[in-house]
């Protein structure tokens, strides 16, 4: 794929069955380069969570083919097991067959590098708590160290900060921006919030009805204004 | 400290007026008048000397421990298609709600038809009392997972086996834990009637055999072995349940 680290084409979904079945995404083309964040704004149910999810492995097109170099989701909640540690639950990473592979070294090795992580996030603090005791912003921060614990290449996230005060989504964007500087990640992002958008955004994508085509926009300022009347415009 | 201090003045309580509704308000009575406080422990000291009483502690224990286990294997697999198949649930749940319904010594002319006599009909007794407990606490687990979660371990790799190990065991392991404390509890208070249909063995058996020899202070002395007995597991059972739980919450 040399410069993408993701390529879609003409990838189509569908959802529902028989008479319901209606396409959600419909040949589309994307390309996801090397390094960049790309932030996926749209309207509600023009298909972001499920583009992400197809991303993901998560859900299979129907046609088209998906590229992707290794990947790992984010979702919009943080969903850390209760039952769990901090540390426990950003060891599940590496806990399933699947990702076991990406550490040599077995059970040591991971202990090391997750305690390496949880330092480098500013979070090995909390590292003996159970997730009933972390705040929304924390708990958010141990989902993202969950999911880039065994180093994908891309970080996909799916309105990651939606749920949380605007102090801790502001404070949890420039972690974000700092953490994509220090582990050279390729971030995709999905998000209503335009300033989100193009305060991490190296390129915005406008995602709008099923066969559209995406509409781009650099990420800066300048692009607020056409965005927001864009999506006024589909709505 | 305190709430010791009640606790045990409580009991204190329990035991003076047991004594009095015995002993003084009974005095003239042929059969409670002989089973006060000292009576029932005179008793037990009496059987546990002569060293007869374990066999049938024994026994009891053990019909309980097979019933129980019995019922925890229909228990979770009931549970789990109940709270995994909505269809099933749907379907089932009238029939469940019957069941469950049904008292479970009702099924005591059933149970010595099928099994005749002995342990067998007794063991059956107490699975049938159990199970609903474990079936219903395992069900409202399952249901309380949330289904993100699958979603999640799918999304770092996890196949369907690791998905069963990983989220749904733990996620649903202290509801299990709790249908058992219920099930141990309707299980013990079964336990005894059953152990009176035509068994010669346990301390339901014991219950009956007190009585036909007459011997009220044994009667009262196997009750206040049942209930120490009971209040015992239960509280075995509460702390051990307490410590997983707490290692899965």
């Amino acid at each position: 794929m040399g410069d993408l680290a993701a390529n879609l084409r003409g990838v189509s979904i569908r959802r529902g069955v028989g008479k319901n079945a209606r396409k959600i995404i419909d040949g589309l083309d994307l390309e996801v380069r090397r390094g960049e964040v790309l932030v996926i704004v749209g309207g509600s149910g023009v298909g972001k969570t499920t583009l992400l999810h197809a991303l993901a492995g998560l859900t299979t097109p129907d046609s088209g083919s998906i590229d992707i170099a290794s990947s790992g989701l984010v979702f919009q909640q943080p969903l850390l097991l209760p039952w769990l540690s901090v540390r426990q639950n950003v060891k599940l990473g590496f806990r399933f067959k699947a990702n076991r592979g990406r550490i040599s070294g077995g059970r040591r090795a991971i202990d090391a590098a997750v305690n390496s992580l949880l330092t480098r996030l500013g979070i090995a603090q909390l590292a003996d708590r159970k997730p009933s005791e972390l705040s929304g912003g924390q708990a958010q921060r141990v989902a993202i160290a969950r999911t880039i614990v065994a180093s994908p290449e891309i970080l996909l996230l799916d309105e990651p900060f939606s749920a949380l005060d605007a102090a801790t989504r502001s404070n949890l964007q420039q972690w974000l921006l700092e953490l994509r500087q220090e582990l050279s990640l390729t971030i995709v992002l999905v998000t209503h919030d335009i300033d989100e958008a193009i305060t991490l955004g190296d390129r915005i994508v406008l995602l709008g009805e099923p066969g559209q085509p995406l509409t781009e926009y650099r990420g800066d300022a300048s692009a607020k204004a056409h965005i927001i009347a864009q999506l006024e415009y589909s709505i | 400290m305190k709430s010791l201090l009640l606790r045990l003045t409580t009991t204190a309580g329990f035991v003076a007026l047991w004594w009095w509704a015995t002993d003084v308000l009974s005095a003239e009575s042929p059969i409670l008048s002989n089973m006060s406080p000292l009576d029932a422990l005179t008793a037990l000291e009496r059987v546990f000397a002569a060293g007869s009483i374990w066999g049938s502690i024994g026994v009891t224990i053990e019909r309980l421990g097979l019933g129980l286990a019995i019922a925890a294997v229909f228990g979770v697999a009931i549970g789990w298609l109940l709270g995994t198949l909505r269809q099933v649930e749907q379907s089932a749940s009238i029939v469940v709600q019957f069941l469950r319904m049904v008292s479970p010594l009702s099924w005591a002319p059933v149970a010595i038809v099928l099994f005749g006599i002995g342990t067998a009909p007794v063991v059956f007794l107490i699975a049938i009392a159990a199970v609903w407990p474990i079936a219903l606490n395992t069900s409202a687990g399952i249901k309380a997972l949330d289904p993100n979660w699958t979603l999640l371990a799918r999304s770092l790799g996890a196949s369907r086996l690791e998905i069963i190990r990983t989220i749904v065991v733990p996620g649903v392991r202290a509801h299990v834990l709790t249908g058992l404390r219920l099930a141990l509890g309707v299980a013990w208070i079964v336990l005894v009637p059953a152990e009176m249909l035509g068994v010669d063995s346990g301390l339901g058996y014991e219950i009956l055999s007190a009585r036909d020899m007459i011997d009220y202070q044994l009667l009262a002395g196997v009750m206040l072995l049942i209930g120490l007995l009971g209040f015992a597991m239960d509280w075995v059972a509460q702390t051990a349940f307490k410590r997983w739980a707490a290692a899965t919450a």
